[in-house]
């Protein structure tokens, strides 16, 4: 089962938390990890805990910020939300990734027509 | 990036609040688990095993907070928060260990700080003067017959007159006097003594003296008959006149002449080094074209080389000026004298440096002996330890994780250790100085101007670490080396019996042994050199005799017969106080002042005029001191300016100057044009001789003329009048000395003052003497106790961990005293052992004390002999209770303890 989920990478997994925020306002910690886990159709195995280490980081550089509010069902929770510094990280970050990834695939594209 | 900043903040901050954020992780991680279980059970797992699934994925949560923590913090810090939070608790929980590594790490850490600060205040402290190596002291430099030269300081009116023609390369040539002397203010019914020390106008440019408000000197009024003014210390301003501005431009009456207040100095940081505190500053008026050649105790000449002129420059050109110095004046110097520039720092810091650093290398040994005490002590209980040691290693601790938290422990000890030893070392020092300054420079009047800089306490925080670091390494690494099965499997310690596996402790244990000899030998000469010191003849008796001084000054004692009339007067009145024995008036203290002159036999070709001592005394003199009369007669009350003049000499006077021939028929007088005011002095019929005093006790008696007050000419008269020292010889047990100021005060009008008993001036003379013995006497002590705890704490060790086999030779028949026998052999191997290399050690270093020693040989078998004894003893004592609780093992007891 490990073997078919591809680990990923500290940078990507900020990045796809930072994109989350971005898109859906304001969620906790179990929320990112449901909804990282769902888009990517449990191809990506995060474990649940490495979440918050993320997030800390994250925290840390002021580009999420939290509070403690109530989740659906009533319960104690803390919500994240991305910052302005975020929304810019997350621009930069996203043109990144596009430019690497478009490298990525015309370099594996290469390689299957020979 | 501020990203990094912020991330940076986030993680001090977070570090600062650990336990608040574990708590709000500890909720977030809660909630989570909640709702992942309320998924699974929507999705119709049963609850018990939903949480336990959620449990699962979620990962455990010790790990997740550990590595959340570290996320967020600073790991290394709070590891070492941790260690040190560890220390403390082991420190603790261990009190014996800690208090004893404690001491002995304070006494080792305090001695070595005491002395760096006196060494950091004498030779490190900068000179409270700007550009200070461009000042320059100008000096004499005196050639004696073996080629040697003396320095000498002292400037003369007419040696300032040519040096003030150097300003090619010299400015603010100017003269300032080292000490000062006492002047009476008189205002209305006001009397008080004040201290002033005379300078000229360039003086305080120099020197660095500030002034506050007002002026210096005008060049007219530092000429001889300028205007008669002063300045005034801040502090006299203060206290005296309460700041008052409009001082400025007032007169003052000093010594009965008026003189006008120009300017407020404030007090100035070299005159403060110098163990100078002057409250009034006179100008020197000193004639640039004086022919004078004398010169008064403690004027010196100072100068600032100009700039773009090397010290070595102007040292030879100044060399080079002498020889038009002797065709100026010819006979003044003689012809292999010549002129130097010393530089103000070795000026003042004299001959100290090697002194300082033989306490400084004495005291690093002393800091050794204790740093080894300590290890010893470590590994003692490293041993004892490496059970939990190993628990720890094999709960996963690396063997660095170890190491630091070890390290982290000697280190926390020796810092608190260095603390109170900061606090030991300089209240030590202080209240050592405060009983005397042993002559050393730049500490003020009772070492008040040492302190604590950073140098100093930059100084001991090194010593600290680095003494951690000595001591704690080796035992923390062999700690962390150990063979954990082993120690696991069979316990810690049954193992050791002989001293293989203690090895490293006997070489500490020989090592200090070692050490405490060479400083014990170097304590026990210092205290044989003092005792002959104080033993020595000094040829007077200094029991039951008190000193003390008038100035007799101003208009009232203008006319030398009312000095010699108010002296006799007192001389009188004191010697009709019950209690009094003998009563003498002189020119000088006894080991404290002298006057050195030259003399010649009349009707002797005089080729080389010889050199003597040369005092004014009052019949009584040789019965106050005890001096013992050898020949002719002393003076009597008869000896007066009416009768023919008359001088006595002692005995070495004699030898040396009489070799065949009798000194009784011989007159003798002063070598003319040598000092103005001696030039009138008339030849004198020697009458007696007296026995030989010493004039220092640490040399040998000069030869010495004494001539009767009355006597001398009226040019010398106020000379003496200025420095009248009273000696009065009571009887034992009687208290005079009130009534004997009064009888004085009411003859001379003056007051007496500066009372001292000559038992005091024996001690203030051999103050360097006293001091570097207390302090080795202190250092060797220490070495002997800390060397002492090292042997009875190994030796108690090994006996404690041989019960077993101890309890299983008496139970197989051994008899106590056998095995008492065993232990004190093993002990005393290593004491002697250790006596033999310290004797060794201390025969190859005792040459470098030879210069502290009096009447002693560096390598004096006496103190060979008795340390080597005396520690021996000491070790025996050590060894002997360990070897008695040996011998009293109970085999019963010693093998049911398995």
């Amino acid at each position: 089962m490990a073997e078919a989920k591809s680990e990923i990478l500290q940078g990507t997994l900020d990045l796809m938390v930072l994109k989350t925020l971005d898109a859906m306002g304001p969620m906790h910690g179990y929320g990112i990890a449901r909804r990282i886990e769902q888009l990517s159709d449990e191809a990506l195995c995060v474990n649940q805990g490495t979440i918050y280490l993320c997030l800390i980081r994250l925290m840390q550089k002021r580009w999420i910020s939290a509070e403690w509010g109530a989740s659906e069902n009533n319960r104690k929770a803390k919500y994240y939300s991305i910052t302005k510094a975020g929304r810019k990280q997350l621009a930069a970050e996203a043109e990144n990734w596009e430019r690497v990834s478009s490298t990525i695939s015309r370099l594996l594209g290469l390689t299957t027509r020979s | 990036m501020s990203a990094w900043f912020w991330q940076l903040y986030a993680r001090v901050t977070a570090f600062l609040r650990v336990r608040n954020l574990d708590r709000d992780f500890d909720q977030e991680l809660e909630s989570h688990l909640e709702m992942l279980a309320a998924d699974h059970r929507r999705r119709g797992m049963p609850p018990e095993q939903a949480l336990r699934a959620a449990r699962l994925e979620l990962g455990r949560a010790t790990q997740l907070r550990e590595a959340h923590r570290d996320v967020r913090g600073m790991p290394v810090l709070s590891a070492f928060f941790q260690d040190l939070q560890y220390a403390l608790r082991t420190l603790r929980k261990s009190p014996s260990f800690t208090i004893t590594a404690l001491a002995a790490l304070a006494v080792g850490i305090g001695a070595t700080t005491a002395i760096f600060s006196i060494v950091n205040n004498v030779l490190l402290k900068p000179i409270p003067i700007a550009n200070a190596d461009r000042v320059v002291i100008l000096a004499t430099l005196l050639r004696d017959e073996s080629g040697a030269g003396s320095l000498h300081g002292g400037t003369s009116p007419a040696k300032f007159r040519h040096w003030r023609d150097q300003s090619a390369y010299l400015e603010d040539i100017s003269v300032f006097s080292a000490s000062s002397e006492p002047i009476n203010y008189t205002a209305g019914a006001i009397a008080e003594q004040w201290n002033a020390s005379m300078l000229s106008r360039d003086a305080y440019r120099c020197l660095g003296i500030r002034i506050v408000l007002g002026r210096t000197f005008t060049p007219e009024e530092d000429l001889p008959d300028g205007q008669p003014v002063a300045v005034i210390s801040e502090a006299l301003w203060s206290r005296r006149f309460a700041k008052d501005p409009a001082i400025l431009g007032r007169t003052v009456a000093l010594n009965g002449a008026p003189r006008t207040v120009v300017g407020i100095a404030a007090d100035g940081p070299v005159m403060q080094e110098l163990g100078n505190n002057p409250q009034v500053y006179l100008p020197a008026q000193f004639d640039p074209n004086s022919r004078d050649f004398g010169s008064a105790g403690g004027v010196f000449s100072v100068a600032r080389i100009k700039s773009g002129i090397t010290l070595e420059q102007a040292k030879a050109r100044l060399r080079a000026s002498a020889s038009e110095y002797r065709e100026k004046f010819p006979g003044n110097i003689d012809s292999d004298d010549t002129f130097v520039a010393v530089p103000i720092r070795e000026f003042l810091v004299g001959d100290v440096r090697r002194f300082l650093l033989i306490l400084l290398g004495a005291v690093s040994l002393v800091l050794l002996i204790a740093c080894a005490n300590v290890a010893s002590l470590s590994l003692a209980r490293a041993r004892s330890r490496s059970r939990e040691i190993a628990v720890r290693t094999a709960l996963g601790a690396g063997q660095s994780r170890i190491v630091r938290q070890l390290m982290t422990e000697s280190l926390l000890l020796s810092l608190a250790g260095g603390a109170i030893g900061l606090a030991l070392g300089f209240g030590g020092i202080r209240s050592l100085l405060a009983l005397n300054t042993a002559h050393l420079p730049r500490l003020g009047g009772n070492g008040v101007g040492i302190s604590i800089d950073w140098r100093v306490a930059a100084f001991t925080l090194t010593v600290s670490i680095v003494t951690g670091i000595i001591f704690g390494l080796s035992p923390a690494l062999q700690a962390a080396r150990a063979d954990l099965n082993a120690i696991l499997k069979y316990g810690s310690g049954r193992t050791d019996t002989g001293f293989r596996q203690n090895r490293s402790r006997a070489i500490l244990v020989v090592s200090e042994v070692t050490l405490a000899v060479v400083l014990m030998v170097g304590s026990a000469l210092l205290i044989r050199s003092f005792v002959a010191l104080y033993k020595v003849d000094r040829g007077f008796d200094t029991s039951n005799v008190l000193t003390m001084r008038s100035l007799m000054a101003g208009p009232q004692y203008s006319k030398p017969a009312t000095v010699i009339r108010a002296t006799n007067d007192g001389l009188e009145r004191v010697r009709a106080l019950p209690g009094v024995v003998a009563v003498s008036a002189t020119c000088c203290v006894p080991l404290e002042e002298r006057i050195t002159l030259p003399f010649e036999v009349i009707g002797r070709p005089s080729a080389d005029p010889g050199h003597v001592g040369w005092r004014t005394i009052s019949p009584g003199y040789f019965d106050v001191l005890k001096i013992p009369l050898k020949q002719g007669r002393p003076f009597t009350l008869r000896d007066d300016a009416k009768s023919p003049l008359v001088a006595v000499i002692n005995e070495r006077m004699a030898r040396e100057f009489w070799k065949d021939g009798d000194p009784l028929k011989d007159r003798i007088v002063l070598t003319k044009g040598v000092l103005k005011g001696f030039d009138d002095e008339p030849a004198r019929q020697i009458v007696g001789i007296v026995g030989d005093t010493r004039q220092q006790l640490n040399a040998d008696p000069v030869p010495t003329m004494y001539v009767p007050q009355a006597q001398i000419n009226d040019t010398l008269i106020p000379m003496i009048a200025h420095a009248t020292v009273w000696l009065v010889r009571t009887q034992p047990g009687t208290h005079a000395l009130l009534p004997i100021q009064e009888q004085l005060r009411q003859a001379t009008g003056v007051p007496a003052a500066d009372v001292r008993s000559m038992d005091e001036v024996v001690k203030l003379s051999t103050g360097r003497e006293r001091f570097s013995m207390l302090v080795m006497t202190i250092f060797g002590g220490v070495a002997l106790l800390l060397a002492a705890i090292g042997i009875y704490g190994l030796m108690a060790y090994i006996v404690g961990q041989r019960m077993h086999e101890i309890g299983i030779r008496v139970a197989l028949g051994a008899q106590a005293s056998k095995v008492r026998r065993m232990v004190v052999r093993q002990g005393m191997r290593l004491a002697l052992a250790g006596v033999g290399f310290g004797l060794a050690a201390a025969w190859a270093l005792a040459r470098t004390l030879e210069s502290l020693l009096f009447e002693v040989k560096s390598r004096d078998p006496l103190v060979f002999a008795v340390v080597p004894i005396l520690l021996t003893a000491v070790a025996l004592i050590a060894v002997w209770m360990p070897a008695l609780r040996a011998s009293n093992v109970d085999p019963a007891d010693a093998l049911r303890h398995e």
